[in-house]
């Protein structure tokens, strides 16, 4: 039974719907995306027997090594959705072209390569797709640095920085339309499950700690990451849990380490491998709720320190989990100043380049020049020789 | 480089008649549904555009049983990936709503409607989403699941801290 608050809610909810009537004119609407993405025109049964679509085509490299990355005039040419579900649907249905569909203009990141399966931040400080099908293609090719990409919501976020030294930006780029926005200062952005956006901001020389910001809407919560007061800390390598009401991240001073805090009490709290205490936390990533992942080194006891072994491990309240021993994969720097960790989602490399389904959820590690896919009974793949940090599209949710 | 190509097809129009009805039929209730989720008429408009011309392409390929079922994920989806986007929009509305209550002196009734959607904008989306599914279209908590894409398990207990929010962000007492 209904409680009276329950009761007050559906009336408002109606007596809100209530408030919105239909617009003739969105069929319209419906009728010109649907005919700009490539698909038949609709509900023109005045055309006959035959109906003739102008598809107007631009190529993905066009749309994503623009040198400014400037938005598409959506007069020249629009394109259909090319997030990563429409990609995924259309490498799921690549058989289903019996009939014409707007799959056949589909464009945007390697859309002639069965679609985008990761980006890419390379040491050169430039975002790549990397396609489904083996091999890459160019997302930003401008003057900035561009590093740290995080993928949600059919959108690639990542920082840049204009020269070195400057402060970082974060920048949103709409993997459906190319177009890229700048938002605001901040570094390492992570994306929650609501759609929040966190990032690291540091303004180095303010005596201050870097602070985590966290804005959701108009709504922005900053809070310091070493809860004690430490202004010489580094912060980096911010992730949030799936659950999306807690952040982890990597703070340093002499060595890594890894903390947490929840947003609603916003208190840092130090993680620590439980089964080795000496052992350092490095690379906080979460793929599943209340379980984080980290690099943990060792013997690391003061900068300088060259660790004599990494692993990858995952810790909850249960306990600590090793998966994999990174000292077995080939030239991988131990002693890296920084390293990476990231969800691969369940996706590993085949021989030929091409992203495949693996056994188990796999993950993305570097060492700041070299990226690995690692799960547990896959054998091991380098990603790239040549790249810093990536994003692997998440595995999309069935259409739509 | 820009390429345009001509391409004249055979006729759909079977098919196109067949979507209008379906467009006609459930316009209205997905235009409802996400002005609910978004907060604003015009933006609704515009994802329930967006979510039909993915539902009309999913329908020239595919057979879709449910299309009434089909077109509310649809819809719920292209909201919340809009959601961050429109969160500003949505809350300067409530503030706005909030100032012409005082201005007005609407009836208790009406005043309790704004509270309700101001606190309802002020949910994440997923709890929004949860909470108009199953309070505004009545939907069992198996269609709620299905119309998110998550497991019933997580309809309840979101509906559950959604609600609870509310109450806070009314100032009522929470049982």
């Amino acid at each position: 039974m209904r409680s009276d608050f329950e009761e007050r809610l559906r009336q408002a909810l109606e007596d809100q719907a209530s408030k919105v009537a239909p617009d003739p004119a969105t069929w319209r609407k419906v009728e010109a995306r649907a005919q700009r993405g490539g698909a038949f025109r609709l509900g023109a049964p005045a055309l006959g027997t035959a109906t003739v679509v102008l598809i107007v085509v631009i190529t993905a490299s066009r749309i994503f090594t623009g040198p400014d990355l400037r938005p598409i005039d959506r007069s020249e040419a629009t394109l259909q959705a090319v997030g990563p579900e429409a990609a995924s649907e259309a490498h799921t249905n690549a058989d289903a072209s019996a009939a014409p569909s707007a799959r056949s203009a589909a464009a945007g990141p390697c859309a002639t390569r069965d679609g985008l399966a990761a980006v890419i931040a390379t040491t050169l400080g430039r975002l790549e797709a990397s396609c489904r099908g083996g091999g890459t293609e160019s997302l930003t090719s401008g003057p900035g640095f561009d590093a740290h990409p995080v993928i949600g919501f059919g959108r690639v976020l990542f920082d840049r920085r204009q020269a070195p030294g400057a402060p970082p930006v974060l920048v949103e780029l709409d993997l459906a339309t190319g177009q890229v926005d700048e938002l605001w200062r901040g570094a390492w952005p992570a994306v929650g499950p609501d759609g929040q956006i966190a990032a690291i901001v540091d303004e180095p020389g303010d005596g201050r700690q870097p602070e985590i910001e966290v804005v959701f809407g108009d709504e922005t919560t900053r809070f310091p990451v070493f809860g004690r007061g430490a202004p010489e800390f580094t912060a980096r390598h911010l992730a949030f849990d799936p659950a999306g009401d807690r952040v982890y991240w990597e703070a340093g001073y002499e060595g890594s380490t890894v903390w947490t805090a929840t947003l609603e009490g916003l208190e840092p709290i130090q993680l620590q491998n439980a089964t080795t205490t000496d052992a350092r936390l490095a690379a906080p990533a979460s793929a599943q709720v209340g379980t984080v992942a980290a690099i943990s080194r060792c013997c690391v006891a003061t900068e300088g320190d060259r660790p004599t072994s990494a692993h990858l491990i995952l810790q909850s309240q249960r306990g600590t989990i090793g998966l994999a021993d990174l000292a077995g994969l080939g030239g991988f720097d131990l002693g890296a100043p920084e390293l990476f960790l990231s969800p691969g989602g369940q996706m590993t490399l085949d021989e030929q380049g091409r992203w495949v389904p693996a056994q188990d959820p796999t993950w993305i590690v570097g060492d700041g020049e070299r990226l690995y896919v690692v799960g547990d009974r896959d054998p091991i793949a380098l990603v790239s020789s040549d790249a810093v940090s990536a994003a692997v599209v998440p595995t999309p949710e069935p259409p739509p | 480089m820009v390429r345009t190509a001509v391409v004249v097809t055979p006729t759909l129009a079977g098919v196109v008649d067949d979507f209008a009805d379906v467009y006609a039929a459930h316009h209205a209730e997905a235009l409802r549904l996400a002005y609910l989720l978004c907060g604003d008429p015009h933006r609704a408009e515009d994802a329930v555009a967006d979510a039909f011309v993915k539902v009309y392409r999913r329908w020239q390929t595919h057979k879709i049983d449910t299309p009434r079922a089909y077109i509310r994920r649809a819809v719920v989806n292209e909201v919340n990936s809009k959601f961050r986007r429109l969160a500003l929009e949505r809350r300067e509305a409530a503030k706005r709503s909030g100032d012409e209550r005082g201005a007005h002196a609407p009836d208790d009734h009406v005043a309790d409607t704004e509270l309700m959607i101001a606190a309802l904008s002020r949910l994440p989306a997923r709890q929004r989403s949860a909470i108009v599914l199953r309070y505004y279209l009545d939907l069992p908590e198996r269609d709620t699941a299905d119309a998110m894409g998550v497991s019933v398990g997580t309809v309840k207990s979101t509906v559950s801290r959604g609600l609870e929010r509310m109450r806070r962000l009314m100032g009522e007492e929470v049982r």
